[in-house]
């Protein structure tokens, strides 16, 4: 009877031990997963926020050193908005206006890449896209200046567009210096250097040795790195006319995406409205689209592009998209229809379409 | 007279109690024993679980953040160079109530997911969901959004 039931007992201890440390590893490895997970969210994470550049600016990254790397990005952010901020008396971009007509002057690296890359857009887009378009803000009320509650006089559009011309923008980069040439030219700035600064933060980022980042520029994102399930980012397209979204796009690793749209700055009259992006060739608002959203290597390419695709319209803005090496479009047209590149159909999830988010209401 | 030790002869044991004979009173305290340690792992997985990626409304303004609990409604003010900005908070999500902006009144809408932002740019105040610590996505699943471009 005793041999009984110790076998019995020895053979139902065995499998209870089996069970038991079965479950245990498991719950172990798991519990080991949640602390290092719990470690590396308060030891290796960073995150900095700031107002810049007319936005919200957040820096998060994760890696050794993350607080501090997101610092410095944000350090250099504040650096390139010093120099580019067309609507700080004391940037450079400013001092360029000040003294249009005359005589070119010292500028530092940042403005001379600002002004390479804008030229590079400039051609690429057959002149859709024109930083020299600051008299026509102006006058639009989309400045500095006092806004506007009716569109300008035809004439008025005209003598601003005299002013208006990227032929007239001169730099030289070994000798530092650039130059606007004709009198009453100013440059604006948003539609590229937010997108430049995002990069320069990036270049931070990377040379501190962080793995993983996002900079988010109201809306204006680099992706940096993997996302942390090995899978593409992912970020929402805001709906230009209504609190939803479009849809989601899967953005692939060390990416940017910029959205440009006509609900940014604008004002209505007799019904009609009167957005801040507008064509050079024209001197009045961009018609064809209302939203186009832009994945492209750099943001600063990503955000020029945006614009300039807008200013194209939606099927001279797709080819130019197109032509071009990893940039993709979304493009949401005057009439409410999405057009986009072939890549982007490949990474994008409508609003509806399953495992996407839907947005406020 | 006779010295007892331990329990009395006549004491039956629980087992005996329950008429079990001892073999089987050991094998119910072993199963018992595996049982309980089944649900304390179970209790304990489920509670390390829970630690990471909190959810919670951050407001950012001039004066500092405030973090705000996703579970509890409510109405709070937030003073900025421009005014006063209201946040709502009801059924685990949050908005922008009345504010001094110039946003596009279509874009004040409710948000409920990390990586969501409502921004009052002239009042310096900002709205957002985050998973405490780590990116706006974070690991917290595939639902999360690592932002929003607009």
């Amino acid at each position: 009877m005793i041999r009984q039931w110790w076998v019995r007992l020895t053979f139902i201890g065995l499998i209870a031990a089996l069970i038991t440390t079965a479950a245990a590893s498991g719950w172990a490895g798991q519990a080991w997963d949640r602390m290092t997970s719990a470690y590396e969210r308060r030891f290796r994470t960073g995150r900095a926020t700031a107002f810049l550049m007319g936005t919200y600016v957040v820096v998060t990254a994760e890696g050794r050193g993350a607080q501090a790397a997101v610092e410095r990005a944000l350090a250099r952010l504040e650096e390139v908005d010093r120099r580019l901020d067309a609507f700080d008396p004391s940037s450079e971009i400013a001092l360029l206006a000040a003294r249009a007509g005359g005589e070119p002057i010292p500028v530092s690296p940042d403005t001379l890449s600002f002004l390479e890359l804008s030229d590079r857009i400039h051609r690429l887009s057959g002149g859709a896209f024109d930083p020299t378009v600051g008299p026509l803000v102006e006058l639009w009320g989309f400045g500095a200046g006092p806004s506007r509650t009716a569109p300008p006089a035809l004439s008025e559009v005209y003598a601003a567009l005299a002013a208006v011309g990227w032929e007239r923008v001169s730099w030289n980069r070994a000798l530092g210096h650039a130059g606007l040439t004709g009198t009453g030219m100013s440059l604006v700035t948003g539609a590229l250097a937010k997108g430049y600064a995002v990069d320069q933060a990036a270049a931070e980022l990377l040379s501190a040795g962080i793995e993983r980042a996002v900079i988010d520029a109201g809306g204006d994102l680099y992706l940096l790195g993997r996302r942390d399930d090995g899978g593409p980012w992912r970020v929402a397209v805001s709906h230009p006319r209504s609190p939803s979204y479009l849809g989601l796009v899967l953005v692939p690793p060390d990416t940017a995406i910029a959205t440009s749209g006509d609900y940014e700055r604008y004002f209505e009259h007799q019904g009609v409205l009167y957005h801040h992006l507008l064509d050079p060739r024209t001197g009045y608002p961009a018609t064809g689209c209302l939203g186009v959203t832009v994945v492209a290597p750099t943001a600063a390419e990503a955000d020029a592009l945006a614009t300039a695709i807008f200013v194209l319209g939606p099927e001279r803005g797709r080819a130019l998209a197109e032509d071009l090496p990893r940039v993709e479009a979304l493009i949401y047209t005057a009439d409410g229809q999405l057009v986009m590149t072939g890549g982007m159909a490949a990474m994008f999830v409508p609003a509806g379409g399953g495992g996407e988010p839907d947005g406020g209401d | 007279m006779a010295v007892t030790r331990g329990r009395a002869a006549s004491t039956p044991t629980w087992g005996a109690r329950l008429g079990l004979n001892p073999a089987d009173a050991r094998l119910a305290v072993v199963l018992l024993a595996t049982a309980l340690l089944l649900l304390f792992g179970s209790w304990l997985s489920g509670w390390l679980a829970a630690v990471p990626g909190e959810t919670v409304f951050l407001v950012t303004t001039a004066d500092g953040a405030t973090r705000l609990p996703a579970e509890r409604d409510g109405r709070y003010e937030f003073t900025g160079p421009a005014g006063v900005t209201i946040v709502e908070v009801i059924d685990g999500r949050a908005r922008l109530g009345t504010s001094p902006c110039d946003e596009p009144a279509w874009h004040g809408g409710w948000i409920e997911r990390p990586g969501q932002r409502s921004v009052c740019l002239p009042n310096r105040v900002v709205l957002e969901v985050i998973s405490e610590g780590g990116l706006p996505g974070g690991d917290d699943g595939q639902d999360d959004l690592d932002g929003v471009t607009h």
